[in-house]
């Protein structure tokens, strides 16, 4: 009990210094708002980026029924020149455009790069490798759930798959919003068909030269209703779709607001984290050693004051981005998303791992000055590869570099949040890790030390 | 008397930067009884931070051990801890805190808190004549003010033992009597013992009860003033500056034969004795005021012009010098 005191006692006096100096708290909490809505507002500002050629993979293992294959209509959708070179009464080419959500118009066919792959496991592989953002795997019983005739009087949910790729935060959700947007839509036209046909199989029954006429004539119905199925008369706008369905719109700020809040943590951590030598250098540290206070306390005490320092930042930060964000949208809109738990875990795991950092780099510093270098050099490394100066999906093939990197794992997991998508899970233990990893490292070097 | 501080064989090696290694400490054993001042005197690199360090369980022994009220500080630190105070010589406070704020500080540190830290905080305010100044930066602070609250941190949690490291360097002669006294009234008034070190033989003497004189990371004397000086029986020196005379030998002869006390006695022209402009005789007696007349009565009758008379009596800096071959300032 009295060491917990003790770990307060020696945060508190931590955040009282940091809190005290208005320079300080200038760096800490001005500069990453600034800097983050400049190069938001130079991407496009601060709305939607422009996203094209998404690569996507689309296997149609759809049978059909009764000559009609419905899976089909997504191969159409996706893939230019897949209706022509299709028999099928249901390929009728339909136009598919898509809104973005400031109205503007463009084709599906420039949204999207699809090919059509016949095996599933290698459309997977192709995600699993980044070549492509998503796959889209329709089932080979899609038509027979999905098709209402007399023999089948029940419209079934559509198992489709859209296997997408967890590196990217924003395209796989674009891709399932898609694929929902024509499953729903083929769904209502089934069921609309459906009615229709009943009702006119009922009036053909009372009405015998109306049932002549519509045996004649019923053919030409068909591809009406194909394209009823595809949108052309209901335009699919691009939302990031969460799974509960929710819409979140993408949000540059999102983005790199969300780098530049860890890039920033990680120089706020090292400052604090190097106080222990700027103590070492005032023999303040010494002082407190040859107190009754075990080393693990004392550093337990900096880390506890760093780790909040950092907390509070990203906290006022992720506000001041919402707050920037709805000045610039003219409406007030929270950026980071409805899990509110999983931000507040996410903010914690992210606290730790810069605060694993900075307690690192003052481990291997000798002086507080080497070890802020050394500091610097790290966090802008980490941001430049995190994304807080650039988007990363930039680096094309070499964007797995990227991971070595914590803003990245931050940001990454923020952005997910942001877009509705709460799978953060891997982040939110690598941080941890990473965090508690670097911490053990610092506390057994600094207990080596012959000079702390 | 009861033993409150007992170092045994205390070592302490360092790595160069080329990987050799050096030896800062050498085997030191020390006994420091309750209720005494006990300096530690030396040179500057003599040994004796790095000894007060490894006592006050701030570096760990190469080899050896030291007992604090009985707990080892290897083995039981934290027991250890509780019963020191320890000033170091650097001011080790936070400067931007203010003279209050530091002493709550560093009284947590110590396990102290709620009213009973506010009470002792005020008690240490006076007793280090700042109460006035407590709610101001340190780092709007004299030299002196500064050291005074360095040392208020080390007495904040009323240690059976203090240790101070070097605490009057660089301060001016009014803010060092005063520390001077401190260190005194902690022994008279309060009880504590106190682990004092200086390179300064003057505080030393004044100070101490008994004195250990360290020199290459060894203790090579210890005991009180009075006990050094006689261990390396040192004796009183008169020398009488008589300018560019010249003296008979025979006169130097007659010196030890006639005066009572007298051992010996020199004659040094000037150049030889560091004074230019001036022959000494030097006479080397045990009771050096006691034979002056008579040394005086001498001189007048072999008609010798006096110019100067000074009596050099032994103190610890001849001690050093007599031990060691080097003065204590060099």
């Amino acid at each position: 009990m009295e060491n917990l005191r003790k770990i307060w006692t020696i945060a508190y006096r931590e955040l009282y210094s940091t809190f005290t100096q208005p320079s300080l708290l200038a760096i800490m909490f001005a500069a990453p708002l600034i800097v983050a809505t400049i190069i938001s507002l130079a991407f496009g500002s601060g709305g939607s980026p422009t996203i094209e050629n998404i690569p996507v993979a689309i296997v149609n293992l759809d049978e059909g029924a009764d000559g009609l294959n419905s899976g089909q209509i997504f191969v159409n959708a996706f893939v230019p020149g897949a209706a022509e070179t299709s028999g099928e009464v249901s390929q009728q080419t339909c136009d598919v455009t898509v809104s973005d959500t400031s109205g503007a118009q463009t084709s599906l066919f420039d949204l999207t790069d699809a090919v059509l792959l016949d095996d599933p496991a290698e459309a997977r592989a192709g995600v699993d490798a980044g070549d492509y953002a998503a796959a889209i795997i329709i089932p080979a019983d899609f038509t027979q759930s999905t098709t209402y005739s007399q023999e089948h009087q029940e419209i079934n949910p559509t198992p489709i798959e859209v296997y997408g790729d967890s590196g990217r935060t924003i395209t796989p959700g674009v891709i399932h919003s898609i694929v929902e947007s024509i499953t729903n839509r083929l769904l209502t036209g089934q069921i609309t068909v459906a009615a229709t046909i009943d009702t006119m199989i009922a009036r053909a029954q009372a009405d015998p030269i109306f049932g002549l006429q519509f045996a004649t004539a019923g053919s030409d119905f068909q591809p009406n209703f194909a394209c009823a199925f595809t949108g052309v008369m209901n335009n699919i706008r691009i939302e990031q779709q969460s799974i509960a369905g929710e819409q979140v719109d993408f949000n540059v700020l999102v983005a790199i607001g969300s780098a530049q809040a860890v890039f920033f943590a990680l120089f706020t951590a090292n400052g604090g984290a190097t106080s222990i030598l700027e103590d070492r250098r005032n023999w303040t540290l010494q002082r407190m050693i040859v107190s009754p206070t075990p080393r693990v306390v004392i550093l337990l005490g900096k880390l506890v004051g760093t780790f909040t320092t950092v907390l509070v930042q990203l906290v006022f930060l992720f506000i001041g981005f919402t707050i920037i964000n709805s000045f610039i949208e003219g409406q007030l809109t929270f950026l980071w998303g409805t899990n509110w738990i999983a931000l507040i875990v996410l903010l914690l795991a992210t606290a730790l791992a810069a605060s694993g950092v900075g307690m690192i780099t003052a481990a291997v510093g000798k002086t507080a000055e080497q070890a802020n270098i050394i500091g610097s050099i790290i966090s802008i490394l980490m941001g430049m590869l995190g994304g807080a100066f650039f988007q990363v999906q930039a680096l094309g093939s070499f964007e797995f570099i990227t991971y070595f990197s914590i803003v990245r794992w931050g940001s990454e997991a923020f952005s997910k949040l942001a877009a509705g998508n709460g799978d953060i899970g891997v982040n939110v233990i690598f941080l941890t890790l990473i965090g508690t990893l670097l911490f053990a490292i610092s506390l057994w070097v600094f207990n080596r030390r012959q000079d702390i | 008397m009861e033993t409150l501080v007992e170092a045994r064989g205390l070592v302490k090696n360092f790595k160069r930067k080329d990987g050799t290694e050096v030896q800062a400490v050498k085997g030191v054993n020390l006994d420091i009884q309750k209720g005494e001042i006990f300096s530690l005197l030396g040179p500057n690199g003599a040994g004796k931070t790095t000894t007060i360090s490894m006592i006050s369980g701030l570096l760990t022994p190469t080899s050896g051990d030291a007992r604090i009220g009985g707990f080892s500080i290897t083995k039981q630190p934290m027991e250890a801890k509780r019963l020191m105070g320890v000033v170091p010589q650097e001011i080790a406070l936070y400067p931007t805190l203010s003279a209050r704020q530091n002493l709550n500080f560093f009284g947590r540190m110590y396990g102290m808190g709620g009213a009973e830290l506010n009470k002792r905080i005020d008690e240490v305010l006076d007793l280090i004549d700042l109460k006035d100044r407590q709610k101001d930066k340190v780092d709007t602070f004299s030299g002196g003010m500064k050291r005074r609250v360095n040392i208020g941190v080390g007495l904040l949690h009323r240690p059976q033992l203090i240790y101070m490291d070097e605490p009057t360097v660089g301060i001016d002669p009014q803010n060092r009597r005063r520390i001077l006294d401190t260190v005194l009234r902690l022994r008279d008034e309060y009880k504590m013992t106190v682990l004092y070190t200086t390179h300064l033989m003057e505080e030393s003497q004044e100070l101490s009860d008994r004195v250990g004189i360290i020199d290459h990371g060894e203790i090579i004397a210890m005991g009180t003033v009075g006990e050094l000086i006689q261990q390396v029986g040192e004796e009183d020196q008169l020398v009488l500056k008589i300018g560019e005379q010249t003296i008979d030998t025979s006169l130097i002869e007659r010196i030890p034969k006639e005066i009572q006390g007298v051992t010996r006695a020199a004659f040094e022209p000037p150049g030889e004795t560091g004074d230019q402009t001036s022959g000494e005789v030097i006479v080397y007696a045990k009771r050096g005021r006691k034979a002056l007349p008579h040394l005086i009565q001498i001189a007048n009758e072999a008609a010798l012009e006096i110019m100067s008379v000074e009596v050099r009596e032994p103190d610890l800096e001849a001690v050093f010098l007599h031990m060691t071959g080097r003065a204590l300032r060099d």
